[in-house]
């Protein structure tokens, strides 16, 4: 059984700062 | 203990593995078929190998395996719950005005005809008292960040209730020990390096233009209120103030303009300033086949004295012309080859699956208009009978109701067992309320998030190996688009308004049946 990580689990996904489908987000937060 | 109901795969064409999400904790494996097996065996079974103990401890580890479906709905709620609840950011973004120098014949803002005079602008004495409302919350919620968006309208037009807004709040984050970041969506017309300059100090994180399509698409969507094209002028401002901040670029594609976009980002590759943009992102634009020609657009709804009830630049979110929702899986598909052109070039862009949940799940993020006016999101700020509040405290009956329903909004309950849940949370409100008449209701653009992973998947796969190769998309996923086409054009047929399914009990089939078990 093989699994390679290509990411690790954060905990949660991210939630958006912003809005994705009409806004777009801004650019993307320097921290 | 049984596979988490937030796993998607993706088979990989030769090497006889599988790509592996989980779009609650974000994890990302490439794993062997017997992995997968594994997976499938999981529920009800208790004897496991030693080997199969470990790799479900490292599936376990990584949220691709859970207690108990009960527990992982629990889950699910708590993470909305803390998204609705959450301290972290305060979200502000400030409508400085509704005029605009442009005359988009997609805007759904409704002044075009009359040159601005009923669309509303902020005075200083209002920036002044928006202000001291941000800074009690900030008070109130002792957030770590502040993200001040600057928003219209065409918030340029506006610069001195711009300046004094970033320069207060600068200063009342700094004696708070806040960050804040500025952020500015603009058409990019007045954009200057002079601007820049003055608003770096005061905690510029990025600016965000549009261009729609290449010099000749854009000009024809997005000329001058005279009909003077724009890319030109645009082109020379971002080159401009590119060394000075990071830009994001949008673009709003329509079916007449789509096929402009690789001219477009062609265009952008050849500049000095490509590397200088950090993300480049297109989205739909939907005309109705009964939307009138272009430069008689009806627009937005308009009231009893004839003036346009205003509304921020809301460009593919109107009523009656523009839509974000499509019924014939255009946006869906075209998003999908726009986001793999635009990374073929090698610009930054959205994933695909990463949409939400947005803002207007937070509790903290609110848009403020020009009169004071609070909004759930920027979406909503056409409607006033959607306001939230008011920075004055006024109390209303309409604006407690419409607090009370933003507060209420889970569309993503009626998703049932959606994968992708966590990062869709139901799909946009807004186009829920102006397509569906129901803002309670989920919309449902599941081939767009598949395709996001596919393409997750083949990035996965060539970093692992490190050559080309390539998903399966498998038979299931090809009937469940047939299946919602025609069930959406069922939908159609029967009329365009839906009820709430909340309140009648019922779920749209193609609402329900949407689970592709390929991708489980």
């Amino acid at each position: 059984m093989k699994i390679t990580v290509i990411k690790k689990s954060n905990g949660k996904v991210k939630t958006m700062a912003a809005c994705p489908w009409i806004l777009d987000e801004p650019p993307v937060a320097k921290s | 203990m049984q596979a988490s109901m937030f796993n998607v795969r993706v088979p990989i064409e030769r090497g006889d593995e599988v790509f592996l999400m989980n779009t609650f904790t974000d994890a990302q494996l490439i794993v062997s078929r017997d992995v997968v097996d594994l997976l499938d065996r999981l529920h009800g079974h208790h004897e496991f190998s030693d080997v199969e103990r470990e790799t479900i401890e490292q599936l376990t580890e990584q949220g691709f395996v859970v207690r108990d479906r009960a527990a992982e709905r629990d889950d699910l709620k708590a993470f909305f719950r803390e998204v609705r609840e959450g301290t972290d950011t305060l979200k502000i973004t400030v409508l400085t005005t509704l005029q605009c120098n442009f005359a988009c014949d997609y805007c759904i803002q409704g002044d075009h005809g009359d040159y601005n005079k009923s669309a509303a602008k902020m005075s200083l004495e209002m920036a002044a008292r928006v202000s001291g409302w941000v800074e009690g919350r900030m008070d109130a919620i002792a957030p770590r960040r502040l993200v001040l968006t600057f928003f219209g309208g065409e918030p340029l037009l506006n610069m001195p209730v711009l300046y004094a807004m970033a320069e207060r709040l600068h200063a009342a984050c700094a004696a708070r020990g806040v960050e804040i970041l500025v952020n500015i969506i603009t058409n990019g017309l007045l954009l200057s390096r002079e601007m820049v300059e003055r608003l770096n100090p005061l905690g510029l994180n990025g600016i965000k233009i549009t261009l729609d399509g290449d010099r000749d698409a854009h000009n024809r969507s997005r000329p001058l209120r005279g009909g003077q094209g724009t890319f030109d002028k645009i082109i020379a401002n971002t080159r401009a103030v590119a060394d000075l901040t990071r830009i994001a670029v949008g673009g709003n594609f329509e079916v007449d303009t789509v096929d402009s976009y690789p001219a477009l980002l062609d265009f952008l590759a050849e500049q000095d300033f490509a590397p200088k943009l950090s993300k480049v992102t297109f989205k739909p634009v939907i005309r109705e086949k009964s939307a009138q020609a272009r430069g008689t657009i009806p627009l937005t709804v308009v009231g009893a004295e004839g003036k346009p009830l205003n509304g921020a630049c809301m460009t593919s979110a109107g009523t009656g012309v523009s839509r974000v929702c499509d019924s014939c899986n255009f946006v869906d598909d075209k998003m999908a080859y726009l986001r793999e052109e635009t990374k073929k070039r090698g610009f930054a862009t959205a994933d695909g699956v990463h949409m939400g949940p947005c803002e207007i799940h937070k509790g903290h993020a609110h848009t403020i208009g020009p009169d004071g006016s609070l909004f759930a999101c920027p979406g909503f700020a056409g409607e006033a009978l959607q306001s939230t509040g008011h920075i004055d405290g006024r109390a209303e009956d309409y604006r407690t109701q419409a607090l009370r329903n933003f507060e209420q909004l889970a569309s993503w309950e009626m998703c049932n067992d959606c994968a992708f849940i966590p990062v869709c949370a139901g799909g946009c409100t807004v186009a829920s309320h102006n397509e569906l008449g129901d803002m309670f209701a989920p919309n449902c653009h599941k081939p767009s998030f598949e395709a996001g992973v596919m393409a997750l998947a083949r990035e996965a796969a060539e970093s692992v190996v490190g050559s080309r190769w390539s998903v399966v998309s498998s038979q299931s996923s090809v009937d469940g688009a047939r299946r919602r086409r025609r069930l959406t054009k069922e939908r159609a047929m029967k009329g365009k308004k839906t009820n709430n399914p909340k309140k009648n009990g019922t779920l749209r089939p193609w609402l329900v049946d949407v689970v592709v078990d390929n991708l489980r």
